[in-house]
């Protein structure tokens, strides 16, 4: 039967497995998705549901493959993306806590499934995170990034899309302001 | 995290991490130590799976509804809105049995009568050559033959006239302007006197006997009456003879002298319309008349 020149139909999409370049993306979750959830947890505020971070993760890379294989380090393209996203959170959280929707007391409190609930059990380990809470959004992504999860100064550079020169300068002071804020909440 | 864990490849960590305070150290260790909990292997899959359904575009589908749903509702809401605020600020006109007006819009033409006005948003009002602008202002409005007089009652009317604007306060009133001023009689030719040689100069009751006759003579006194009237300063007797003429001899010999009379009449009762179109038909019934480009000033 001849092919109809014109269809008001639309094609049925083709199957998720079908998608442009997954094969190599789940090598790249596979080996990479611990991390980046440890990096989330890091990044995001305590009691956030980090698997849905980093579904948003890989939500992204699946829609920009070619980026993303493409890209000099896609470990670190990744780790760009983990940044952005966390940070999307902590704002939509600061905005819901603020609006009184959501309770950061009770989060924090909360150890059902929280990446820092084992930590916050102990007064010293919640100090620490509300140090690393205080620091700005910037400076606290260098801080994780290069003194947590090991990435190099060249890495976060790729990663956040500056200078590396800009890394060392927001590490320094990330630093500065986390050891200030650490024995702020020892006095305290 | 140690100092023994440092890469090898990166010589800048190197001189970082030497500046690092001890207490800083302590603290990220404490952090490094409270990694989450890994993902159990089918919970593994289910979040790449879940994200490869979303890009895949499952979830689209609701979003796109809920979206197009909200637009909608926002739209409904801005018109529903639009109409209570059109239908709260409509204009209130009072008008008069026998007025007659038209509202198209913000605009309102009144055509004729007495029609008050008030409006809480701009609206126009065109009356009687007028073009008025009324912003939460009460105006009255009265229509006659002479044109419109509008007086404001409450507010401030702006008028625009040429480009330029007027603007009218409370007690303020406009009356129909005055009709122009009808222009300096063009220098006319003098009327012809027929001489009536059976009447003597002047001879009115002579003349009324004849006028009543007819043939030439009748004519001729018919003229002189109107001639005699109008030199005496009674356009009014004298159009009625130059008429009469006109009625009785339409083509006698003196019905050119009797139209420039009939045009000489009207100007003198300020009737310049009547008198242009008498100059008209003096110009069309008789070319050839040396007197027509003077007859023809008053046509224009």
């Amino acid at each position: 039967m001849p092919s109809p020149a014109f269809s008001a139909v639309a094609p049925a999409a083709a199957p998720a497995s079908q998608l442009p370049g997954i094969v190599e993306l789940k090598a790249l979750y596979d080996e990479l998705a611990q991390p980046l959830r440890r990096a989330l947890a890091r990044l995001s505020f305590p009691g956030c549901d980090v698997d849905d971070l980093l579904q948003e993760v890989f939500v992204v890379a699946l829609k920009r493959p070619d980026q993303l294989l493409t890209a000099t380090s896609p470990k670190a393209w990744l780790y760009g993306v983990a940044a952005r996203v966390a940070s999307s959170a902590r704002t939509r959280h600061r905005v819901r806590t603020f609006l009184g929707l959501e309770s950061a007391a009770e989060l924090a409190a909360d150890d059902s499934g929280g990446p820092f609930a084992a930590v916050a059990r102990t007064e010293a380990h919640a100090r620490v995170h509300r140090a690393l809470d205080a620091l700005s959004g910037k400076r606290r992504e260098a801080l994780v990034l290069f003194e947590l999860e090991g990435l190099t100064g060249p890495e976060i550079s790729e990663a956040l899309g500056i200078p590396v020169k800009t890394v060392w300068t927001r590490l320094h002071h990330a630093r500065k302001d986390f050891e200030q804020r650490l024995s702020q909440e020892g006095r305290e | 995290m140690s100092d023994l864990e440092l890469p090898d490849e990166d010589p800048q960590r190197l001189l970082t991490l030497a500046s690092a305070p001890e207490a800083v150290h302590g603290a990220l260790a404490l952090l490094d130590a409270a990694a989450p909990k890994p993902l159990t292997p089918a919970k593994h899959e289910a979040v790449f799976r879940a994200a490869a359904e979303r890009v895949h575009g499952r979830r689209r589908a609701p979003r796109l509804v809920l979206g197009v749903a909200f637009v909608a509702a926002c739209l409904s809401g801005v018109a529903a809105t639009t109409a209570l605020f059109e239908r709260m600020s409509a204009p209130e006109i009072i008008a008069a049995p026998g007025a007659v007006y038209t509202l198209e819009g913000r605009t309102l033409t009144i055509v004729a009568g007495h029609v008050e006005v008030v409006a809480r948003r701009p609206l126009t009002v065109r009356a009687g050559g007028y073009d008025l602008v009324l912003t939460n202002a009460r105006a009255a409005f009265d229509m006659t033959t002479q044109g419109a007089t509008v007086f404001v009652e409450s507010g401030e009317v702006v008028r625009r006239d040429a480009g330029k604007a007027q603007v009218l306060y409370a007690g303020q009133r406009l009356e129909p302007p005055a009709p122009p001023a009808l222009p300096e009689a063009p220098e006319l030719p003098a009327l012809t006197p027929a001489h009536s040689e059976t009447c003597a100069a002047g001879g009115e009751a002579c003349l009324g006997a004849l006028a009543g006759g007819d043939g030439l003579e009748a004519e001729t006194a018919v003229y002189e009456l109107g001639l005699i009237a109008y030199d005496r300063g009674d356009a009014k007797t004298a159009l009625d003879r130059f008429t009469e003429y006109q009625r009785r001899f339409p083509d006698g010999v003196l019905a050119p002298e009797a139209s420039l009379g009939v045009m000489l009449a009207h100007t003198a009762l300020r009737d310049r319309a009547a008198a242009a179109a008498e100059a008209k038909s003096f110009v069309n019934r008789f070319p050839s008349d040396p007197r027509v480009p003077r007859v023809r000033a008053v046509a224009h």
